[in-house]
């Protein structure tokens, strides 16, 4: 089973780990190491409404607060906007999502007819680390709304602690084998079995990432 | 290549009587509901018209009432005695935000025009 964020599918999205996964969630400089325990859909949902924006007006930044997941959890959500706006992702709030060396992408009004399953506008959540955006209204007329729906997937994870699958437990019972790591405690070697490309595992960014990063 | 995202939801309105002419009179033809989330919106899809009457007048269809009401769109000529349906190729798609309104700019005595409407529910 192949899942692997940005997939694109002839329907809408796939969630990108399922239960007893083990992800590795990116998040800015930090990476966490987690089992997925638990995940269920999101329907399409407005998130946001930036309210009315005047011909050639660019908001201000705003954080989508409705994007927020619980502690232990991470959203992945595809999303686009309703109205004839065009928007620029930050996550977190200073960090810019599809930074290229001179530009910022934007996600395009028309973006359901140019990818319709939205995969290239995915992105994860890391508990209340939320995005924020910015709209611009590029056309000659004031807009009443500028909303944004978003679905996608939530998920609840766990520490590492002791293997769960087959896979797992033969992995670290060959790493327990090996000197350096005979004494280590099971979610320590999962997590270097993780590390090592050992175990299977899948990888998100929850945060954009800086110019030096 | 379309957008189906942004299709919204078809629904259809009631047959409206509108027996008093003027922008004072203009009178709900279709109703903007409240989501339990999120902003909706509507857009005109179709419109069906019956002129019971009432001598050749426009009939304006737009948001509000009174100093409030805003077309739409262009009024439409309607004559007297006859029906006759917009289809949305025909219909400029502007995007309201508040219950769609209409009256009719004058009518003769005893006259009435029948209006109903068809939208997308956006949002």
């Amino acid at each position: 089973m192949e899942l692997y964020p940005y997939k694109s599918t002839n329907g809408f999205m796939e969630p990108v780990a399922l239960q007893n996964h083990l992800v590795a969630i990116h998040f800015v400089k930090d990476i966490i190491y987690r089992r997925v325990v638990f995940f269920e859909a999101i329907t399409p949902t407005q998130v946001i409404n930036l309210g009315a924006l005047g011909a050639g007006i660019t908001s201000n930044r705003t954080n989508v607060t409705n994007l927020d997941c619980y502690d232990q959890e991470f959203g992945q959500f595809r999303w686009y906007c309703l109205d004839n706006a065009q928007i620029r992702v930050f996550t977190p709030r200073g960090v810019a999502k599809g930074d290229l060396k001179t530009l910022q992408a934007v996600i395009p009004p028309n973006i359901g007819a140019i990818n319709p399953d939205l995969s290239l506008t995915e992105l994860y959540v890391w508990q209340d680390n939320r995005p924020a955006i910015e709209a611009i209204n590029g056309g000659g007329v004031a807009l009443a709304a500028v909303r944004m729906v978003a679905m996608g997937f939530r998920y609840r994870t766990e520490e590492l602690g002791n293997p769960v699958t087959y896979e797992e437990a033969r992995v670290i019972a060959q790493l327990k084998q090996e000197q350096n790591y005979a004494s280590k405690q099971p979610a320590e070697l999962l997590t270097i079995a993780i590390q090592q490309n050992r175990i299977s595992c899948t990888h998100v960014w929850a945060s954009g990432m800086g110019a030096g990063r | 290549m379309g957008n189906a995202l942004l299709d919204g939801v078809q629904v259809t309105g009631p047959v409206t009587n509108l027996a008093v002419a003027g922008i004072a009179a203009a009178a709900a033809v279709y109703t903007l509901g409240a989501n339990w989330i999120g902003t909706k919106s509507l857009k005109i899809k179709k419109i069906m018209y019956r002129n019971n009457a009432g001598g050749q007048t426009y009939l304006h269809i737009g948001t509000g009432a009174g100093a409030t009401f805003v077309d739409l769109i262009d009024p439409i000529v309607i004559l007297n005695n006859m029906s006759d349906t917009l289809e949305e190729d025909e219909i400029v798609q502007r995007e309201a935000f508040a219950t769609i309104t209409a009256y009719p700019e004058a009518l003769v005595a005893l006259g009435s025009v029948d209006v109903q409407i068809e939208v997308a529910e956006i949002g």
